[in-house]
């Protein structure tokens, strides 16, 4: 284990060295307080031996300072000192130490004592690991929670609403088609309204009050219109429906053959409105691609929560680029760019963590990410990110034409949903 | 075709609202049926002279191609169409596969191509009848040839050499297999036509 070692006295200092390293121990020593603080800053040291009293920065406020900085693995502290007084030690543990060694040293107790402290950062250290466990278990669940409920959704909706839009549509056609004909006979009887007049006199003064109050002229002209507009919106209707459809691919929870040009497509049309909300600029550098085996519904959710965070990371009138193209070695690669934010060095090896989010609370989950890079490995693929603070970020997305065997086939006629 | 003569047509969905909606699109243009289930389709096809039959897939109790199926095992020469929403499509390929279905279409429908392919499957339905009648009308015509051709063979009407003895040969074989042809179209006999998709 990392030792972090200071004294001010060299002979002390050494015979500890000396007894550490035989213990299988890797000591760095500092001579003073102020080298050793310097020193913890730019490494990490799980233990740390200190001298009580050094002058200017002594051990306790060494201590002190260790318990101040923020690190994620716990720092086992130990003071050695010549002081036995209570006071001392109460002092001592209150600015953090987990321990005391009195001089003159006894090899046996250094030995032991020694041990106590890395059984106890051992012991963190399997918590820590079992935590980040469980975490990646649980986003696992919200992932695939999010994505049933995500598919469910968008099939209930798509069958709720298709036939709506199927006699909406078609009693729209219906109504233009005879309200236009209807029009025609009008207009044959307006033809006759001056001998209508000579023999109906009151009729004839109540038509012609009744189309101006409605303004028959108006309508008439703008009647073409008004069907062309309630099409164009009902159009627009039935491709979000598809789009969700598409997008879900309820009935394709195993590997297909799927073009993934097109699936990049459904994903930008699904954020059609964020796009334009924002006047971003589409590049999309879409070359051939062969069919790729794969699910369907998963590989869109990872294009979403990519081109989601690149929409999120640009100002407005952003760009945000798309490539795919063939490589060798039988994979495609996707490339979604943008020159949005760009991600910090020191968050860029954080990003795919679960929950890791730099967005204020209740905007991000933080688990976008990480449930794209669980897609990509499911689907024996890779996720690569390159980024540059204020100028952009490029995810860069392989995956191979042949997929892992495990999860090959296992169902290529699968039933589609009633 | 003529206005007088409007096909009759049986349109087969669940919801009443596109019966009526659908009703409404065609009713200048052919002579339209309604049911509200397979059941009903079933019911009314009995009764009436059905020319085109067009059913939504998703039904409870009897599904469009179940209905389909069950329409071509019965004496009606009805031209059989389907719509269905995405999801239910593999079912449709395969009953398309298994020559149930003449067309399908996807719901929502375009309503103008919808008439189209309306009138299309109508106009394959009067060809297919033409050609029916055609060929039972040639059957008598055909039999007093065969009977003529075979007396002569017999040597009726005197000694044939042996050219016209093979040449009487040939014309048998062929008015037999005009009158196979014939026979087959027979109502009540219904055959299996190879349509196009
Ligand atoms: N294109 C990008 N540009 C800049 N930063 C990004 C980009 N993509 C991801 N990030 C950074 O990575 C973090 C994690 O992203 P992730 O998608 O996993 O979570 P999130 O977007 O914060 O929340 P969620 O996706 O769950 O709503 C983001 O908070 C952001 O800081
Ligand atoms: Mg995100």
């Amino acid at each position: 284990m990392k030792v972090l070692l200071v004294d001010d006295d060299v002979l002390t200092r050494l015979v500890m060295q000396t007894h550490l390293e035989r213990w299988g121990h890797q000591v760095v020593t500092a001579g003073d307080g102020a080298a050793a603080w310097e020193r913890f800053q730019v490494e990490e040291f799980p233990i740390v031996i200190s001298d009580w009293i050094m002058p200017e920065i002594d051990g306790v406020e060494l201590i002190r300072r260790i318990r101040a900085c923020p690190r994620p693995g716990y720092v086992y502290a130990v003071l050695v000192t010549a002081k036995s007084q209570r006071e001392d030690l109460i002092a001592g543990m209150e600015a953090g130490a987990d321990d005391f060694l009195s001089k003159p040293l006894d090899a046996e107790e250094f030995r032991v004592r020694v041990r106590v402290g890395e059984r106890i950062i051992r012991l963190e250290q399997t918590l820590v690991e079992q935590n980040r466990a469980l975490r990646e278990a649980q986003s696992a669940l919200i992932q695939t929670e999010k994505l049933a409920s995500l598919g469910q959704l968008a099939a209930g909706l798509a069958h709720e609403i298709n036939n709506p839009i199927a006699f909406v549509t078609n009693n729209l056609a219906v109504l233009r088609r005879d309200m236009m004909a209807a029009l025609e006979i009008l207009n044959l009887y307006q033809s006759a309204q001056a001998r209508l007049a000579e023999i109906e006199p009151t009729l004839a003064a109540t038509t012609h009050h009744l189309a101006e109050e409605m303004d028959l002229a108006f309508f008439q002209s703008h009647l073409p219109r008004l069907f062309d507009k309630t099409q164009a919106g009902l159009e627009r209707v039935r491709d979000i429906v598809n789009n969700l459809r598409d997008f879900a691919r309820l009935d394709e929870s195993t590997f297909k053959d799927a073009d993934l040009n097109a699936a990049l497509d459904t994903t930008v049309e699904i954020l059609h409105h964020e796009l334009k909300k924002k006047q971003m600029h589409l590049v999309r550098c879409l070359e051939e691609l062969p069919p790729v085996p794969c699910q369907a519904g998963k590989i869109n959710q990872v294009f979403l929560n990519i081109l989601l965070n690149a929409v999120q990371a640009c100002p407005t009138e952003g760009t945000i680029e798309l490539h795919s193209r063939l490589l060798p070695g039988a994979q495609v690669e996707i490339v979604i760019r943008d020159n949005g934010s760009g991600i910090k060095p020191e968050h860029l090896e954080h990003i795919f963590d679960p929950f890791f989010t730099t967005k204020p609370l209740g905007e991000g989950t933080g688990l976008g990410l990480s449930v794209a890079y669980g897609i990509i490995k499911e689907h024996g693929g890779a996720i690569e990110v390159e980024s540059q603070p204020g100028r952009g970020t490029t995810f860069r997305i392989k995956l191979p034409l042949v997929p892992p065997q495990a999860t090959r086939g296992q169902d290529r006629f699968g039933q589609t949903r009633g | 075709m003529a206005e007088t003569t409007k096909h009759p047509i049986l349109v087969v969905d669940d919801e009443p609202d596109i019966l009526f909606s659908l009703r409404a699109l065609l009713r200048r243009d052919f002579e339209v049926y309604t049911a509200e289930s397979g059941a009903q389709a079933l019911e009314i096809l009995k009764q009436h002279p059905i020319h085109l039959i067009m059913t939504d897939q998703r039904m409870p109790e009897m599904t469009g191609t179940e209905l389909l199926t069950r329409v071509q095992g019965t004496s009606s020469q009805a031209i059989r169409i389907i719509f269905t929403g995405y999801a239910d499509i593999k079912a449709v390929i395969d009953a398309i596969n298994h020559g149930q279905i003449y067309r399908y279409l996807t719901k929502p429908w375009d309503p103008d191509e919808l008439r189209e392919v309306l009138f299309e499957a109508c106009q394959h339905y009067d060809l297919q009848v033409a050609r029916e009648k055609l060929l039972r009308e040639l059957r008598q015509p055909l039999e007093a040839g065969m009977a003529f051709v075979q007396g002569l063979r017999e040597g009726r009407f005197g000694e044939l050499n042996p050219l016209g003895q093979a040449e009487c040969e040939r014309v048998c074989a062929a008015i037999r297999d005009l009158l196979a042809r014939a026979i087959k179209v027979e109502p009540g006999e219904s055959e299996s036509h190879e349509h196009p998709v």
